[in-house]
């Protein structure tokens, strides 16, 4: 069966879930089915309703894309199936994994607006279940953000409309609209605007949000905006790409709490995967350990840990931090610019600092902590050996000195250490 | 096409500067009203017709105007969804100013 087809499928399905024995069953069915479908289906690209229709292009970035997110949401999915599921929240989780599907699928620039506001909408009602007044002005935020990216990102199809006469993704997109378009999805990708609200987004929502935004949700970004680059020459992105990593890096300096240092890391990480000649891999390196730290964010904040789950943690951080022997280490090796790898070694170091905090206890397993497994990955190179280093050299430095980290940084320490990283890098 | 880009700029300037949360929702909304004059001035041409085919003469482009009735549905649903978010949140903290919130949700 097409992809595109098995996911209008599912999607006719969705109302089932207003029967209430149906919705555990249909929550570990979705994901599953996706994760099949992407697997086993044949790449294609077709045109639906002609010139002006729906153009879809499924390949082999859009499987690796959707089988990230599947995982992501079956972690999650798994986390919560102890939990009384209600039928919004269970019509937002699986209409919000068929939005991505459907994203990752599109290949016409209209489509991408109408599944990021989709995505919007699904995210917005998904964070306003917990109605304290936090939660509330972090959605309110985004809600802003998103609605003036949204604005700013048809402006600049508009100008990609007059000049070729469609909205193919294939037409070759000026620098004028190119920045538009870029401005518009980084807005809702939260690298920057409006106070960066990411960092208040993570903190004020529900740990399985977070896991969602963070881990699946950005990759309705990064795939749209990889492919106007790649396809239409978008230069805005891998030219703005390295320095807005070194700006969100900056985030997990200053921030303690940790899923703020987490978010910190995101903005970090969706400007790296930018900026690299394909990020499939980065993605689902970076979907997988995402979603499985902010899942485990409330263990971190109690500062205690069952030791299966702190060998989960440990390898789903070695691979955010591009480890050799890790599928993040593998990603990395893609690197081209020195700035991302400065930008991974500074926004690394405060999570292995916060990590280091939380005592492991007991035998606890969960079903969830298997999936970081799925990140060991047989490839070592130099570069991320180097960076590695550098990010333990940071850690160690500030143990032995009984510096806290979080508290009063050394900041001359990490900068020389990272700038040197990178400078060898560089050579 | 002036027009347009006149309001997208005005509503900017309104998310931006103005400190009351209602407007910047409002200024929201001015933003997208702008960009969907945006698309109908785009395929607007002083000698074109409505694009109902009533024969062989010139008409108006309909694309730009079929797919902006989307963005329009799209642009009413999440001013909706934020005005909900703000009437509830105006209510629990009894403020409508953006920088009293923000010192309120640090503090």
């Amino acid at each position: 069966m097409r992809a595109h087809i098995a996911t209008l499928v599912l999607l006719a399905a969705t109302p089932l879930a207003m029967l209430r024995p149906m919705r555990k069953p249909m929550l570990l069915a979705y994901p599953i089915f996706t994760f099949i479908v992407a697997a086993f289906s044949g790449e294609y690209h077709i045109k639906i309703l002609g010139k002006f229709g729906v153009s879809l292009k499924f390949d082999r970035d859009s499987k690796i894309f959707m089988i990230a997110v599947s995982v992501s949401f079956l972690m999650i999915i798994l986390e919560n199936l102890e939990k009384e599921q209600s039928f919004k929240e269970t019509f937002l989780i699986l209409t919000s994994l068929l939005t991505l599907s459907a994203m990752f699928m599109s290949f016409d620039l209209f489509n991408i607006y109408v599944l990021t506001e989709v995505l919007s909408i699904q995210a917005g009602l998904m964070a306003i279940d917990k109605k304290d007044k936090r939660t509330l002005w972090a959605t309110l935020k985004y809600l802003i953000v998103s609605g003036t990216g949204a604005s700013l990102y048809l402006v600049g199809i508009a100008m990609v409309y007059q000049k070729f006469g469609d909205f193919s993704l294939s037409n070759p997109i000026d620098p004028l609209p190119g920045a538009f378009i870029t401005t518009g999805l980084l807005m809702r990708a939260g690298t920057f605007g409006l106070g960066m609200w990411l960092p208040q987004f993570h903190s004020s929502v529900s740990d399985k949000l977070s896991a969602l935004f963070s881990g699946s949700f950005i990759g309705g970004t990064i795939l749209p905006l990889w492919r106007m680059e790649h396809f239409a020459n978008l230069t805005a992105v891998s030219t703005v790409a390295p320095y807005l990593a070194i700006l969100g890096s900056i985030v997990p300096l200053i921030s303690k709490s940790y899923k703020r240092i987490l978010a910190g890391s995101t903005m970090v990480h969706i400007t790296s995967m930018l900026s690299i000649g394909n990020p499939a891999a980065y993605f689902m390196s970076h979907a997988v350990s995402k979603t499985f730290l902010f899942l485990r964010s409330s263990d971190v904040k109690r500062d205690e840990i069952s030791i299966p789950n702190m060998v989960a943690l440990l390898v789903a951080t070695s691979s955010l931090s591009g480890f050799p022997f890790t599928l993040g280490g593998f990603a990395e090796g893609l690197f081209h610019s020195p700035i991302l790898f400065i930008g991974t070694i500074i926004s690394s170091t405060p999570l292995f600092s916060r990590i280091s905090k939380v005592k492991s206890k007991g035998w606890n397993f969960s079903p969830v902590s298997i999936f970081p497994l799925l990140l060991l990955y047989p490839y070592f190179s130099l570069k991320s050996l180097l960076s590695s280093l550098a990010i333990l050299g940071i850690f160690l430095k500030i143990r032995n000195d009984r510096v806290l980290f979080l508290e009063r940084i050394e900041w001359n320490v990490a900068f020389s250490l990272a700038f040197l990283a990178g400078v060898i890098l560089f050579f | 096409m002036t027009a347009s880009l006149a309001m997208i700029l005005v509503g900017m300037m309104g998310i931006t500067l103005n400190k009351n949360i209602f407007v910047k929702i409002l200024a929201v909304e001015v933003m997208n009203v702008g960009t969907v004059l945006l698309y109908v001035s785009m395929s607007y041409s002083p000698s074109s017709k409505p694009p109902i085919f009533t024969g062989e003469v010139a008409y108006a482009d309909p694309v730009p105007q079929a797919v902006i009735i989307t963005a329009i549905v799209i642009g009413f649903s999440i001013l909706s969804l934020s005005v909900s978010i703000v009437s509830l949140l105006v209510e629990k903290v009894k403020r409508e100013d953006s920088d009293d919130m923000e010192r309120m949700m640090k503090g």
